[in-house]
């Protein structure tokens, strides 16, 4: 845009250089009479004549004396069909005198040969006239001298001759036969056939052209040769009249090749410079882009179309002027504006400045304004250029700008997020502040592209989420991206991050860029995981517990049942040898459901003991202890007790339920001893993780774990044939371990034995 | 309603045999009661009757919860005997799990599921149901 105003500037300058330095008054008009050029002479006889400026851009019928219209406008029809035309016309000036001006007619071509306009140049011959006139009155005086006028008309480098009506040459110059010898031809003798020799496209021109000179036409032709060279010939006919009849004509032709050439010159600036006004009229359309420019030598301003639009008014509304820029600067403003320019006249330059306009409508916008000297070689200012900007949208849009970016900004702060840009043309990749914060300083500046962002994910997951993020990415519709992984801070540990991106596409769907936001969900992820276990243990509470319901009602139940149909019987029996039957069962039957009670009530104990006191014993200690307590049983049954518990291990436990767990084990052990073979019961330890493992393994049974593993453990389940297994123990056993944290395991194998895996967890 | 001849009753407890039993023959259910405490002694004494030719059961009662062999497990291995003539069983327990009456279900074998205490109208139930299913095997076999 810039540039194209250069251009322009430059066009202009040497359009104006190429009308400077001819004393002729010079103007151009394009077919519809409007000024396209003219030169200072024009101007200043304009203003001296008419007292009136001309201005570009306007008809040429607003310059002539009031009631020529109409002639002129013929003039000019005449001119745009070909023609050469002169006038003459006298002018009465303010101060009385007459001026006598003479003006000349021409059409103007442009480079394919096509008439766009008129040249018209002007010279005020008031002087010569009366020179003119003077010669004659002296000359009337005179007789005429044949030979003085040869030696005058020979004298000239301009052609003339003349013919008579039948095209015989009558007497031409030197200079018309060296025309003729210019055109390859021999001069001409008086009396020979003008035509003879004539090329055919040229014959019936010129024979036309004398025909309408033998009628009384007086006329000027311009006759354009491009053989031997570029020659511009500017022909005018005068006819001869002898006693009222016309003998002949006389011819002028004038070589005017130089003057051609320059107008030529004037004509493809000014095409260029068309052209190039349209480009940037178009152009400053486009951009709200408005421009004028002050002369500083004439004082006369001018302003584009565009730059009436940005003040919402029309060229007919609004003559340019500094005043009328000031009528539309908004109240406020003024001052300012006045200040830029003041200042801008002191420095002569200029800086540029922005303010508000309010349009005839009352719409205020507001305009951005910049604007330039150009000087001659002397440093004086000849003119200002300026541009104009309307920038309301765009001001709108910056603030727009500007409060997303805050927003996103604060956004940005306030979210412990980190938030990622991924440019995929560049593959550079930005980090928002979160970044740094969550996983350590100066990370940024580090994991600069897609590579290194993938480097620090957990080698296990790295595949995978590069994968998926590529996937997204190259899938024609792929938008949303989200993926948890780990990923290393800076200070070598992982963190549990939730990933998730965002891809934007180009106008052919080509993936560009994606943005996305990292969060570290370590602690989520953690609280996560605790809750898992919270709900794993309150799910395996909630079973325990109903399973507990069932079998304490189908327990209580089954006792229940009896008695009351015991009772019935009883109502029902008459003899008491039967009675006494039932009488006995009766007495079994509450027994049982006494014991019953009492069982269940300890379950309840121990769930409700798990906050119970707890106190550091050596386990080596505690299980000689119970030994010695069923010494009698071991001895009676010739069983072995082989501890080997290291002496070196002490457990914090509920006293009561180790001494419960490990008696009962023990007591089962013996009690499912292999009838056939003497029991041995070895105990020994080990560490495993956060437990110690204690180890009871027998010689008995065994029990088949294919069969009853899942039902091991459970209240009331037996898995010997043995009379009074209830199946109890075990239910206790396993209740009192976990109350203090720990696990129990069974390894068995039908009639080899078992081994007891018993875990105290140590944490705890 | 045809008089049943044989009914095995299973069953660790040996109150609710003696009181079943006493039911069984006051209501005249049956011309004969077996009992047992243990479900695998019931099983090898019907696998003994089959391989014999004596009478096998009309219908057994038995109990879930038992010792050695539950009740579910002596379901396993009966499905297994080559019956010529279905025998129809049922639970009779004090259990009044949901999932016990839902696993039921999953043996065809299984005609109903009797809670404890046995009275006058679950006895009925239990010979109306035998009487329903031996209807639609004789409308099966004429088909």
């Amino acid at each position: 845009m810039g540039n194209g105003k250069l251009y322009i500037d430059e066009l202009e300058n040497r359009l104006t250089l190429l009308m400077i330095n001819t004393e002729e008054s010079f103007v151009m008009i394009d077919k519809e009479l409007v000024i396209v050029a003219f030169n200072d002479e024009f101007k200043k006889q304009y203003l001296k004549y008419l007292n009136k400026e001309v201005l570009k851009g306007t008809s040429i019928l607003n310059y002539v004396q009031p009631g020529r219209e109409e002639i002129v406008r013929g003039i000019y029809q005449r001119v745009f069909n070909g023609e050469v035309m002169e006038s003459e016309i006298e002018i009465p000036l303010p101060d009385k005198t007459v001026v006598t001006y003479h003006t000349k007619y021409k059409p103007a071509f442009n480079e394919e040969g096509a008439i766009i306009g008129a040249f018209i140049s002007g010279k005020d011959i008031t002087e010569l006239k009366w020179a003119n006139q003077q010669r004659l009155m002296f000359e009337s005086h005179r007789t005429f001298d044949n030979d003085n006028l040869k030696a005058l008309i020979n004298n000239t480098h301009d052609a003339m001759w003349s013919v008579d009506v039948d095209f015989r040459l009558i007497t031409g110059n030197e200079a018309f036969d060296n025309i003729v010898r210019f055109m390859g031809g021999e001069p001409y003798k008086n009396g020979d056939n003008i035509l003879a020799g004539f090329p055919e496209d040229h014959l019936e021109k010129f024979k036309n052209f004398y025909k309408r000179a033998f009628s009384g036409e007086v006329f000027t032709i311009v006759e354009y040769s491009s053989e031997p060279e570029e020659v511009w010939s500017e022909i005018s006919f005068y006819p001869i009249s002898n006693n009222g009849k016309i003998v002949g004509t006389a011819c002028h032709s004038r070589n005017i090749s130089d003057r051609k050439v320059y107008e030529r010159e004037i004509l493809r600036v000014k095409t260029e410079l068309e052209k190039n006004e349209y480009k940037l009229k178009e152009s400053q359309k486009i951009a709200h882009l408005g421009s004028w420019e002050l002369d500083m030598l004439t004082g006369v301003t001018t302003w584009s179309d565009e730059l009436f639009d940005i003040f919402g008014t029309t060229p007919q509304q609004t003559q340019p002027s500094l005043e009328a820029y000031f009528s539309f600067i908004h109240s406020g403003d003024v001052q300012k504006v006045k200040d830029m320019i003041d200042e801008a006249n002191a420095s002569l330059i200029s800086i540029p400045y922005s303010h508000r306009i309010v349009r005839p409508d009352g719409t205020i916008r507001t305009v951005y304004c910049e604007s330039r000297f150009t000087f001659n070689d002397k440093h004086t200012p000849l003119r200002i250029n300026g541009i104009i900007h309307d920038i309301t949208d765009r001001k709108l849009a910056d603030e727009n700008i500007k409060l997303i970016k805050e927003r996103y900004d604060v956004v940005a702060k306030a979210t412990n997020d980190a938030i990622w840009d991924l440019d995929l043309v560049g593959n550079k990749l930005f980090w928002g502040d979160g970044f740094n914060t969550l996983f350590g300083d100066g990370l940024d500046a580090k994991i600069v592209n897609l590579e290194l962002w993938a480097g620090l994910i957990h080698e296990d997951e790295r595949k995978i989420v590069y994968d998926s993020l590529m996937k997204v990415i190259k899938s024609p519709d792929g938008t949303r991206w989200e993926e948890e992984y780990r990923f290393m801070k800076s200070n070598g540990t992982y963190a549990n991050v939730l990933d998730r991106g965002f891809v934007i596409r180009n106008s052919k769907g080509k993936a560009i860029r994606v943005i996305g936001a990292m969060q570290d969900i370590t602690v989520l992820k953690g609280h996560i995981e605790q809750l898992q276990k919270l709900l794993d243990v309150t799910n395996e509470q909630n079973k325990k517990l109903q399973n507990f319901a069932h079998i304490v009602s189908h327990n209580i139940r089954s006792h229940s049942v009896n008695i009351n149909g015991l009772v019935e019987m009883i109502d029902d029996t008459l003899e008491s040898e039967e009675k006494m039957k039932y009488y006995a069962m009766l007495k079994s039957s509450t027994g049982k459901l006494n014991e019953t009670i009492e069982n269940l009530s300890n379950i309840i104990t121990i769930q409700n003991d798990i906050n119970k006191v707890r106190t550091v014993l050596n386990l080596k200690i505690e299980v000689d202890k119970t030994c010695d307590a069923i010494n009698s049983v071991i001895s009676q049954t010739n069983t072995t007790v082989i501890n080997q518990v290291d002496p070196g291990i002490d457990i914090n436990v509920i006293p009561s339920y180790l001494e419960s767990i490990l008696l009962n084990i023990i007591t089962n052990a013996i009690k499912y001893r292999m009838k056939d073979r003497p029991a041995i019961i070895k105990l020994y330890t080990q560490k495993t993780g956060n437990y110690i493992l204690l180890n009871i393994e027998d010689n008995g049974m065994g029990i088949d774990m294919e069969k009853n593993g899942d039902k091991l453990f459970g209240m009331y389940k037996t898995f010997h044939s043995n009379s009074d297994a209830r199946g109890f123990g075990l239910f206790i056993t396993k209740n009192q371990i976990e109350a203090m944290n720990g696990k129990i395991e069974l390894e068995s194998e039908p009639g080899k034995g078992s081994i007891f895996k018993i875990y105290f967890n140590e944490k705890n | 309603m045809k008089k049943i001849d044989l009914a095995y009753i299973i069953d660790d407890d040996e109150i609710i045999i003696y009181l079943t039993d006493k039911i069984l023959k006051k209501v005249e259910f049956c011309n004969r009661v077996e009992k047992f405490t243990d479900a695998q002694k019931a099983l090898e004494r019907l696998m003994f009757s089959l391989k014999t030719g004596e009478n096998i059961p009309e219908v057994i009662l038995f109990d879930l919860n038992m010792p050695n062999m539950d009740g579910w497990a002596f379901m396993d291995e009966f499905i297994k005997l080559p019956l010529k003539k279905k025998i129809p069983a049922f639970i009779f327990t004090s259990s009044i799990d949901p999932a016990d009456m839902q696993k039921s279900y999953t043996y065809k074998e299984i005609k109903g599921f009797i809670t404890k205490p046995l009275t006058n109208n679950k006895l009925d139930k239990i010979l109306r149901l035998i009487d329903e299913e031996e209807e639609r095997d004789k409308a099966m076999g004429e088909s």
